[in-house]
């Protein structure tokens, strides 16, 4: 009898003890599963947060249609505005929108028309950026 | 063997502090730096050595960068052609910088404070690649 129960003893314990460590190896299949997916979703939602924004930053505008000597000035802008637009987001477009004789695209952030004194426009831009953010903005002006 | 020569680079910046940061990070990028305290020793400098790109302070004794820089742009082709990078403490929210600026075509108008000496350092390696 007290044999018998030894015996039933050494076969429920291996027993116990795999099931034991299937459910482990269970769990940290689970576990890993449930990490990956989190870092996917992760990076999916800074994507859709931060990404677009990236995107619209290195989009290039052709400004060859514009007068020879105002290029220059339109292509600053066009940096200027991108600048702000990946500090503040769709902001920029709003300080800019306010500037007088500008007129901008705020879908793509192209500069539509400079209609005069662009030099004193891009001034009043930068001058009222730093003023709302309080960072000075730096830009370039040839297209990389 | 003989190795490929480094990449010059010019860099004209009246704070000796400043200066030396800026040396220390592009000679440890790989090239090879050249310096100057003011703008007229800068455009001496330019002529004189070539160098590949300029990185350029606004506010200096004896003669400032845009000044500089103006007179560089009309001493020779090579003058003419340079890429320069404004690297200065100045706003560019005046209209007689603005014009400046445009006149002389800088690549870059960069305000200290609002990159890094190793963005900085990206950028030249970015433009100097894209020259190639």
């Amino acid at each position: 009898m007290l044999f018998l129960q030894r015996v039933e003893a050494q076969e429920i314990i291996p027993a116990g003890h795999d099931a034991l460590k299937g459910f482990f190896i269970d769990g940290l299949l689970f576990s890993a599963l449930f990490i990956v997916t989190a870092v996917f979703a992760g990076m999916v939602l800074v994507y859709c947060m931060f990404g677009r924004r990236w995107n619209r930053r290195l989009i290039l505008h052709d400004y060859s249609d514009k007068p020879k000597d105002e290029i220059i000035y339109y292509q600053m802008l066009s940096d200027i505005v991108a600048q702000m637009r990946l500090r503040i987001g769709d902001d920029a477009f709003k300080i800019a929108q306010n500037i007088p004789d500008l007129e901008i695209d705020t879908k793509t952030g192209r500069i539509v028309r400079i209609k005069k004194d662009p030099a004193k426009i891009i001034a009043l831009l930068i001058s009222r950026y730093e003023k709302l953010s309080g960072n000075r903005i730096s830009f370039g002006l040839r297209n990389p | 063997m003989e190795s490929t020569p480094k990449t010059k680079i010019l860099i004209i910046e009246d704070d000796p502090s400043m200066r030396k940061i800026l040396i220390d990070q592009l000679q440890y990028e790989g090239f090879d730096v050249i310096a100057a305290g003011d703008g007229e020793e800068g455009l001496k400098k330019a002529i004189a050595e070539s160098p590949r790109l300029i990185l350029l302070d606004i506010l200096m004794p004896q003669m400032d960068g845009l000044t500089m820089l103006e007179k560089l742009r009309q001493e020779s082709p090579y003058g003419k052609l340079v890429p320069v990078i404004l690297l200065t403490n100045l706003s560019a929210d005046s209209e007689e910088i603005i014009k400046k600026v445009a006149k002389t075509e800088p690549l870059y108008y960069i305000v200290k404070t609002s990159l890094s000496i190793k963005e900085i350092a990206k950028k030249i390696k970015e433009r100097l690649v894209h020259d190639l």
